[in-house]
C-alpha cells in the first residue's frame, strides 16, 4: 500500500521532470529559431545602410543634414520608382547615375556617424524631397533635360526634382 | 670615360623601367576595358533576349485558352520584363534620360502580374485589360526592331558607347554613338506606349493622389515660425534662431524653417509646415545624442504624449526600432475598433534625456479621414476557422491596410506563430481573400516585417 503510493509519486514526479525538460528544450529551439531570423533581419537592412551611408558620405558631405538625409531619400525613391531599378545596389551602381561612383570617391571616404544617421533616417521614412528622384548641383553643368524636371526645392547646393 | 659608361647604362635603364611601366599600365587598363566592355555588351544581348520573350509570351498570353496557362505565361513576362530593367540599367548610357523605357518595362511586368493575380482570384479579364496586353505586345515588336537594328552595331565589334572625353573635332566625326542611339528610342517608346490606370504600383494613377488631410487656409511666414517655434520640444531650453529658409513645392506646398543655436551657424532643426493650414509635416533635430538615461516604455509614452499634445488623438502605437541611443516609435489612428494603417506618424526620441528628436506625419497628413466604415461580410470565426492547425493565432484585429495602388482595404490582422515564429496575415474583410503575409522578426532592437 505505502509501497504502491510512492512508486506513484515516483512517477508523478518523473513525469513531470520530463515534461519540464521537454518544455525547455522547446523554449531553447524555438528562442534560437527566433535569433538566428533576428540576425537575418538584421543583416539585411545593415548592408542597406551601410551602402546609403557611404553614397551620403561621398555625394553629400558638407551639405546640411537634411539635404544629406534628402539625397539618401532620392535613392530610396529610385528604388520604389518604375523610372530606376529596384534595388538598392542596383540604383546606386548603375553605370554614370552618380558621379561618387564614376569617380570613385564612393570607397575612398569613409562614411561619418553622421551619414549613417542620415541613411538611417530615410530608411525610416522622412524625405525632406516628397518623393525626388533627381538631384543635382546647379553650379556644375548636367544635361539640359534634367533642368525640365520640376524642382521641389533646393537643400544646401543641391536641387532635387521629381 | 668609363663614368660616362655608367651614366649612359642608367639612363638607358630608366627609359626602359618608364616604358614596361608605361606599357604594363596600359595592358591593365586594356584588360579592363576589355572587361566592362564584355559586361555592357552582355546586358545588351540580354535585353534584345527579353525583349523577344516578352514578345513571344504575350502572344502566348493573348492565344491560350487555359487559365491556369494563362496565368504561367503572364508571370513569366513578369520576369522577363524584371530582368530586361535590370539589364537596361546596366548599359553605360551616362546621364541620359531613359526613364521612358523603364517604366515601360516595369509598368508592362506589374500589369502582367497583377492581371495573373486576378485571374488566379477567379476574376475575368475586361476587355480595356485585353486592349492593354495587345497594345504591350505591339510595342516589344517595334522595340524589338529597333535594338536589332543598334545589334548590327554591336555585331561589328568594340561599341562606341560614348563620344571621347578628347578634342572635340575628333569626336564629331564619329557621329551618334550608341548611348544616344537609345535616347532616341527612348524618345520613340514615350509616343507609342500607352498611359495606363490598373491596380498596381506602377500604374499611372498612384503618382497624383491629392492629400487628405490639409485643410484650413494660408499662412504667413511669420505664423509659420510661431507654429514651429511652440511644435518643438525644448527640454534644456536652448534659445534657438528661427528663419524659413525655403520653399518646397512638393505634394504639399511647404515652408521649410531652419532652427539655428543663438551664436552658431549650425542649424540643429529642420522642419517643413504646409504653407496652407500650417501642419508641420516633419522636422528632424540632428544633434548628438549621449548616453542612454531612459528605459524605452518611457520613451514609448512620451512618444505618445507627443503627439497627443498635438492634437493627434486615437493613435495606437504599431512598432518601435531601436538604434544606436534613438528609438523610432510607429502610430496608426484607430476608428473605433478598426486600426487604420495607412493613417500614421512616426516619433523619434533621443533615450538621453527622452527629447523628440524627430517626426513625420507626412503619411497621417496624406492619407487621414473619417471613414464610413462597412459592415464586415466574414466573422472572425470564420478567419480563425481558416488557420485552425496552421497557426497558432494570439490575437484577431480589423484593420485597414493599402493595397499595392494605395487603395484601402478592410481586414482582419491575424497574429499567430508557426515553430516560433511570428506572422501577420491580413484577411479581407469582406470577400475572405487573403492579401498579404508579413513575417515578423523580433529583435532587442524592435520589431520588422518584411
Amino acid at each position: 500500500m505505502n509501497g504502491l503510493a510512492k512508486r506513484a509519486r515516483l512517477a508523478a514526479a518523473l513525469a513531470l521532470v520530463l515534461m519540464l525538460a521537454a518544455a525547455l528544450f522547446l523554449e531553447s529551439m524555438e528562442r534560437s529559431a527566433q535569433e538566428a531570423a533576428a540576425e537575418y533581419a538584421v543583416s539585411a537592412r545593415a548592408s542597406d545602410i551601410e551602402l546609403l551611408a557611404r553614397l551620403v558620405a561621398a555625394e553629400a558631405s558638407g551639405e546640411p543634414y537634411a539635404g544629406q538625409v534628402a539625397v539618401a531619400a532620392v535613392v530610396l525613391n529610385r528604388v520604389k520608382s518604375s523610372k530606376f531599378p529596384d534595388s538598392i545596389p542596383e540604383v546606386i551602381y548603375q553605370p554614370g547615375a552618380f558621379e561618387s561612383v564614376s569617380n570613385g570617391l564612393i570607397w575612398a571616404r569613409t562614411p561619418s556617424r553622421t551619414s549613417y544617421n542620415a541613411a538611417r533616417d530615410a530608411l525610416n521614412g522622412w524625405d525632406p524631397t516628397y518623393g525626388c528622384i533627381f538631384f543635382w548641383n546647379p553650379y556644375k553643368r548636367v544635361s539640359a533635360w534634367i533642368w525640365a524636371r520640376p524642382i521641389v526645392t533646393q537643400i544646401g547646393r543641391h536641387v532635387f526634382a521629381r | 670615360m668609363k663614368r660616362n659608361y655608367i651614366l649612359w647604362l642608367a639612363a638607358g635603364l630608366v627609359v626602359a623601367l618608364a616604358v614596361f611601366g608605361l606599357w604594363s599600365m596600359r595592358s591593365r587598363a586594356y584588360s579592363a576595358d576589355n572587361q566592362l566592355e564584355a559586361g555592357y555588351q552582355k546586358a545588351f544581348y540580354n535585353l534584345i533576349e527579353n525583349v523577344n520573350n516578352v514578345n513571344v509570351l504575350l502572344s502566348k498570353a493573348l492565344v491560350t485558352s487555359s487559365n491556369g496557362q494563362r496565368i504561367m505565361v503572364l508571370t513569366s513576362v513578369w520576369h522577363e520584363a524584371e530582368k530586361a530593367r535590370s539589364n537596361l540599367s546596366s548599359l553605360p548610357l551616362g546621364t541620359r534620360d531613359m526613364t521612358n523605357t523603364q517604366k515601360f518595362f516595369a509598368q508592362m511586368g506589374d500589369f502582367s502580374r497583377t492581371l495573373a493575380e486576378k485571374i488566379a482570384q477567379g476574376q475575368t479579364i475586361t476587355q480595356r485589360e485585353w486592349n492593354i496586353l495587345k497594345q504591350f505586345k505591339k510595342n516589344t515588336q517595334s522595340l524589338n526592331q529597333y535594338l536589332r537594328e543598334l545589334s548590327d552595331d554591336v555585331a561589328r565589334g568594340r561599341v562606341k558607347w560614348e563620344k571621347g572625353s578628347f578634342a572635340s573635332g575628333m569626336s564629331r566625326r564619329i557621329g551618334e554613338v550608341m548611348a544616344d542611339k537609345f535616347v532616341a528610342i527612348d524618345q520613340r517608346l514615350k509616343e507609342e506606349a500607352p498611359t495606363i490606370a490598373y491596380d498596381g504600383p506602377f500604374s499611372d494613377h498612384v503618382e497624383n493622389i491629392e492629400p487628405k488631410a490639409i485643410t484650413g487656409s494660408a499662412i504667413t511666414e511669420e505664423e509659420a515660425v510661431e507654429r514651429g517655434k511652440k511644435f518643438i520640444e525644448n527640454p534644456q531650453n536652448i534659445k534657438y534662431d528661427v528663419s524659413v529658409t525655403a520653399k518646397t513645392r512638393g505634394v504639399i506646398a511647404a515652408y521649410t524653417l531652419s532652427f539655428k543655436r543663438s551664436g552658431s551657424d549650425d542649424v540643429d532643426i529642420v522642419m517643413d509646415i504646409s504653407r496652407r493650414g500650417g501642419h508641420v509635416l516633419w522636422f528632424l533635430n540632428s544633434r548628438d545624442v549621449k548616453e542612454q538615461q531612459i528605459d524605452v516604455e518611457t520613451a514609448v509614452e512620451k512618444a505618445e504624449k507627443f503627439i497627443e499634445t498635438r492634437g493627434y488623438e486615437n493613435m495606437e502605437a504599431t512598432g518601435s526600432l531601436r538604434e544606436n541611443n534613438v528609438i523610432t516609435v510607429t502610430f496608426a489612428y484607430k476608428q473605433g475598433d478598426v486600426l487604420i494603417y495607412p493613417d500614421f506618424v512616426k516619433v523619434k526620441v533621443a533615450l538621453d534625456n527622452g527629447e523628440v528628436v524627430g517626426f513625420d506625419a507626412l503619411g497621417y497628413l496624406t492619407n487621414h479621414t473619417e471613414r464610413t466604415i462597412p459592415e464586415f461580410k466574414i466573422s472572425q470565426e470564420e478567419v480563425e476557422k481558416k488557420f485552425e492547425g496552421r497557426l497558432t493565432v494570439s490575437r484577431i484585429r480589423k484593420v485597414i491596410i493599402p493595397d499595392d495602388a494605395k487603395k484601402e482595404t478592410y481586414c482582419y490582422e491575424v497574429d499567430g506563430k508557426l515553430d516560433g515564429e511570428r506572422y501577420l496575415v491580413y484577411i479581407n474583410a469582406l470577400n475572405g481573400r487573403e492579401e498579404e503575409i508579413l513575417k515578423v522578426v523580433e529583435t532587442d532592437r524592435g520589431t520588422m516585417t518584411m
